[in-house]
């Protein structure tokens, strides 16, 4: 159970807890609208007359917006989840809400350990890549099996993340697995010219 | 001041725009794309190179209590650090006292939503310096209230001196999802608060219309916004593209197509 919905289920058993704004309201409505259900209109008016398939619609388009951005830090495990990815990001997002300026790194690190606590198989490069650019690490090593070599990740000049993998001593900029891999960076994750994971 | 003809900048627009085509005058950036710290040197290339203006996501006008510290923090930097004309954000909260959903959300149009977005749009322009555009977002839920959106665009406008931005694509596709005359919506709206545009053409989808920002303008969008620029005197109209990028060609055909509609007679 998320916090929104502790929080929800707090306030019905609590009558006399403080009334909640509305926006807080719509907050939780939003964040999982099966969860939550509909307030009695004298508590909040306006918002127990919502209609529950827009704010279901408004609801999935929150959860997509998330999906389009982790999907585009993490495409190997994407392509890995196949067209069942959506459903499992879904699964996954309407309980873990990230927060900050690396919100969609955040969200897309929660995912990958949250599919590998379901015993999901990941692209281990890309949780090692996460762990870098959410700040959680200078620098990542492990082993590729896929592309057999040592993988390395650390943040480079500019802020970008840079990636190398290690073969018979040689560096290669692209695991062959990959079969070159997306580009990114932790301004825009999405169309980086220059990061290399 | 002069109408001007812009994009929203994109790194992967960076080659195209090293190249200072003709058709773009001015740019636009997302301030939280450079939050952090992130792409210190492009945003001083970007501020020799190009006016700017900032554009923000995630200020949350419509959250009652404070703006989060370091969101205001990180937009005031990023706007001083380009030198931005003015600064906007959007009519919309994204995050709550209890869960951030990360992307844009309707407030309902009351008395209670008008105090909290004035306070906020009063401390957004005493820490830019600048005068704020307010957007109207899209929207696929749609909140009783006390007064329509136009009617609260303009209270805020009256009690703030800020602008407005207003997102012709967004006007257009809410106007079809939830079934109501975008002129008549645009009637109410004062006119002369508009300063800036954004358009860009919408996706359909079977659930409805939807504001993907990856589409070139259709006809029937094009159309209203002829209706507003015969309207208006915005400072920048701005194409506001985040996917498919393949066509610069293409992108700068639309660019030029847009200098065509707001051409005065």
């Amino acid at each position: 159970m998320n916090c929104a919905v502790w929080g929800w289920s707090m306030h019905l058993l609590n009558p006399s807890h403080e009334r909640p704004d509305p926006i807080t309201l719509l907050g939780r409505l939003l964040s999982d609208p099966q969860s939550c259900p509909l307030p009695d209109d004298g508590d909040v008016p306006g918002i127990g007359r919502l209609d529950h398939h827009q704010l279901e619609r408004q609801s999935r388009g929150l959860v997509s917006k998330r999906w389009h951005e982790v999907r585009s830090l993490i495409p190997m495990t994407a392509r890995m989840l196949g067209c069942d990815g959506y459903r499992r990001f879904a699964a996954f997002a309407r309980s873990h809400w990230p927060v900050g300026a690396k919100r969609h790194v955040a969200d897309a690190l929660m995912f990958l350990r949250w599919l590998a606590r379901d015993k999901q198989a990941i692209n281990t490069c890309e949780l090692r890549a996460m762990r870098v650019m959410a700040g959680e690490r200078r620098v990542a090593i492990g082993w590729d099996r896929t592309a057999a070599a040592i993988h390395i990740c650390w943040h480079g000049a500019a802020s970008a993340v840079q990636q190398r993998w290690l073969r018979w001593g040689l560096w290669y900029p692209r695991s062959h697995a990959s079969g070159g891999a997306p580009h990114v960076s932790l301004s825009d994750p999405r169309r980086s010219r220059t990061a290399s994971v | 001041m002069r109408r001007r003809i812009g994009i929203g900048w994109r790194p992967a627009l960076d080659p195209w725009l090293s190249t200072f085509p003709e058709e773009v005058a001015m740019l636009e950036l997302t301030a939280e794309h450079f939050f952090g710290g992130e792409r210190r040197a492009t945003l001083h290339q970007l501020r020799r190179d190009y006016p700017l203006v900032v554009h923000g996501l995630g200020l949350s006008l419509g959250t009652p209590g404070p703006i989060d510290r370091e969101t205001l923090a990180e937009f005031v930097r990023v706007a001083d650090a380009v030198d931005a004309e003015w600064v906007s954000d959007h009519l919309a909260f994204t995050r709550t006292s209890e869960v951030d959903l990360g992307h844009l959300n309707p407030i309902p149009m009351t008395a209670c939503s008008l105090a909290i977005v004035i306070a906020h749009i009063e401390e957004v322009q005493s820490r830019t310096g600048r005068q704020l555009l307010l957007e109207n977002i899209t929207s696929h839920l749609r909140l009783p209230g006390d007064m329509n959106e136009p009617t609260f665009l303009n209270a805020v406008r009256e009690a703030t001196g800020c602008g407005f931005l207003l997102d012709v694509t967004n006007l257009f596709i809410n106007s079809r999802n939830h079934g109501f005359d975008p002129v008549a919506w645009f009637g109410q709206l004062d006119p002369t608060g508009v300063r800036q545009l954004h358009v860009v053409g919408y996706t359909q989808t079977p659930e409805g219309y939807e504001d993907f920002h990856a589409a070139a303008i259709q006809h029937d969008l094009r159309d209203l916004i002829e209706f507003v620029l015969a309207r208006t005197n915005p400072d920048l109209i701005l194409l506001e593209r985040d996917q498919d990028f393949r066509d610069i060609a293409g992108l700068a055909d639309e660019l030029r197509g847009l200098g065509v509609v707001h051409a005065p007679a």
